[in-house]
């Protein structure tokens, strides 16, 4: 602290983050997973869509870690492969519901008045609309794929987004900060960008963190229906549906995938958390 | 640095909540000397925090708007200024100061980045570095023991009288030469009260600005300010030298007022002299003088036609045709 001034604020979230030991457990679980959903493929010679029927429902093993599903394929490659779907299709599909609820949000809550009103209804024409309707929409226009899915997922997505930031932005703006800002003469682009959007950063970060585990849900829930991604394609939702069936004789069939799922949802969790404190310094202690 | 002149005419701010129309500002008119001290002193709900953001023009659009009025800053009509131009005015010639300073201090942004962002709004080729240092000498002018440490602080971890004087170290960072200071101690304890408003004088002292001090309390007005307007129901009722307002006032509200100040000399049966009724609703448009129900020496003239400015003091007292009322006044 007895350094030069710096702009200091990254720097001082990121070491509170640091010093945030559940955060820090999320946080490494997640750099695990990632690594994992990127190399751990390569341990085993097996890959995810290889059938053996001789070895159907085979247990964990030496040879099948974590066993083997009805069709014989290695359960091990196939979490992986579904480990990297289901990261992919949550950060891409959180990451783009941010960038347009922010930018939607903070400009409606900020403007005000009858712009907002417009651009509010809008939201809720839009969501009005049945998800499953916009999803077999896109299927039949677009053809199955993780695209599709994503589109489907943003399509409607940032509208939880929009209204959090705009809900936010409007119950700040008229505060005596933003007052005081003007009274500065900061103008407008400025106050906007720096003093609302930073002052809406907690409710950014706690909704990203639940916009990704939503999304790894929604692409489950898609592949479970037959809409997601298509076989052999694997993806932790659609592990989870095979599997249950089989719960009371082949349970690692289902406990592997659920396992995986919780874990990550724990992991993004406690990080979005500890994110959420680290950004708001009136959690310091 | 030359200190502004600044010249409200005939402000008059409305505003609209829920459907009815509030007179908050009725035609206030005044102006400030370069170099001068002066006080704006009334009740809760007279208008002078209202008149005060007009001046640069801080009333919220969907809450009301100026009628009426120059703002006379220098020789330019504030008033008439686009947004843009206006903003070059708004902290650089004109910073201000706010009541509640914790509240108007960004809860997110250090204090250091706070004060170099207030800098930099209006110098625009100065460097980060130039900035920083700035903003250190500026906390230190406003004497925070520590300003590296303070830099690095947010809003929440500085006392209440410690984020005033980085209320106080904003407001300058741009180098103002008008300063308005709305209420700038009421939500400190006694003690803090005198330290800041001493400091606010020595700070004036030393760089040759005007301030002009809005407050609700004659006790802080004697040792700081040069002059005074009382203002009541949106208007300026009377406008005085400080000694002449304490020793002797013009306006039977001003000279309620300081009766009303509970003093200690007095034997202890006294009883606190109080003004009976209550300010006028703002919402009704306002016929005669807006003291008339409560004052004691209402005249059949005062209920009919508002007072015009007679010897700095808008009362029909001072009409010679009411000599004998006057008279009754001057006596009691």
């Amino acid at each position: 602290m007895e350094s030069a001034p710096t702009a200091p604020y990254l720097r001082e979230s990121i070491q509170r983050l640091k010093d945030n030991r559940p955060a820090m457990v999320g946080f490494w679980l997640l750099v695990i997973l990632f690594i994992a959903a990127l190399i751990a493929p390569l341990f085993t010679p097996y890959t995810y869509y290889e059938t053996h029927l001789s070895l159907k429902n085979y247990p964990p093993s030496k040879e099948f870690w974590f066993g083997a599903d009805e069709l014989g394929r290695n359960i091990f490659s196939r979490i992986w492969m579904g480990a990297r779907i289901s990261l992919f299709v949550g950060i891409s599909a959180a990451f783009i519901d941010m960038v347009i609820g922010v930018i939607y949000g903070a400009f409606s809550g900020f403007i005000g008045g009858k712009t907002d009103e417009i651009m509010m209804r809008f939201c809720d024409i839009l969501n009005s609309l049945p998800q499953l309707l916009i999803v077999i929409i896109l299927l039949v226009l677009m053809g199955p794929g993780l695209s599709t899915i994503i589109l489907a997922l943003t399509l409607t997505g940032w509208i939880n987004m929009a209204r959090i930031i705009r809900g936010h932005i409007n119950q700040i703006k008229h505060l005596d900060f933003v007052l005081a800002a003007k009274a500065l003469g900061a103008s407008r682009t400025r106050i906007l960008m720096h003093h609302l959007i930073t002052n809406a950063v907690g409710s950014i970060i706690t909704t990203v963190t639940l916009t990704i585990p939503a999304a790894i849900f929604t692409e489950s829930f898609l592949s479970f229906l037959g809409l997601g991604v298509q076989a052999p394609m694997a993806s932790w939702g659609t592990m989870a549906s095979d599997g249950l069936p089989a719960l009371r004789f082949y349970p690692w069939r289902l406990f592997f995938p659920a396992f995986f799922i919780s874990v990550t949802m724990l992991a993004f969790n406690l990080l979005g958390e500890g994110l959420r404190d680290a950004f708001d310094p009136r959690m310091r202690r | 640095m030359k200190a502004a002149e600044l010249e409200v005419r005939n402000l008059r701010v409305t505003f609209y909540p829920k459907g009815r129309k509030v007179q908050a500002v009725r035609g206030v008119t005044f102006s400030i000397k370069p170099n001068e001290r002066v006080a704006i002193v009334g009740e809760s709900g007279s208008g002078k925090s209202q008149m005060a953001r007009a001046i640069i023009q801080l009333i919220p659009d969907h809450a009301g708007k100026i009628e009426a009025g120059e703002v006379l800053y220098d020789g330019v009509n504030l008033l008439s200024l686009k947004e843009k131009e206006m903003r070059s005015y708004r902290g650089r010639e004109i910073g201000m100061i706010f009541q509640d300073a914790r509240a108007a201090l960004s809860p997110l942004i250090s204090i250091g980045n706070q004060l170099v962002e207030a800098y930099k709004n209006h110098h625009l080729l100065a460097t980060h570095q130039e900035a920083q240092s700035r903003a250190l000498e500026l906390l230190e002018l406003v004497q925070i023991e520590d300003p590296l440490r303070c830099f690095h602080q947010y809003p929440h971890e500085l006392s209440g009288g410690m984020c005033q004087r980085v209320m106080i170290a904003l407001a300058l960072a741009p180098d103002p030469k008008l300063l308005i200071a709305d209420e700038p101690t009421t939500s400190l304890d006694m003690t803090l009260q005198s330290q800041i408003l001493d400091l606010l004088k020595k700070i004036q002292e030393q760089m040759g600005m005007s301030i002009l001090f809005i407050t609700h309390d004659f006790s802080l007005l004697s040792g700081f300010c040069h002059r005074a307007l009382v203002m009541y129901a949106g208007e300026i009722v009377e406008e005085s030298d400080i000694q002449e307002l304490f020793n002797r006032p013009k306006h039977p509200y001003t000279k309620a007022l300081l009766r009303s100040i509970p003093r200690l000399n007095l034997p202890k049966s006294t009883p606190l002299e109080v003004i009976e009724g209550a300010p006028p609703d703002l919402s009704i448009p306002i016929v005669g003088c807006p003291f008339q129900p409560r004052c004691r020496f209402a005249t059949p003239q005062c209920s009919s036609s508002s007072p015009p400015m007679i010897q700095r003091v808008a009362c029909w007292l001072y009409d010679p045709r009411f000599k004998e009322k006057y008279d009754l006044f001057a006596a009691s």
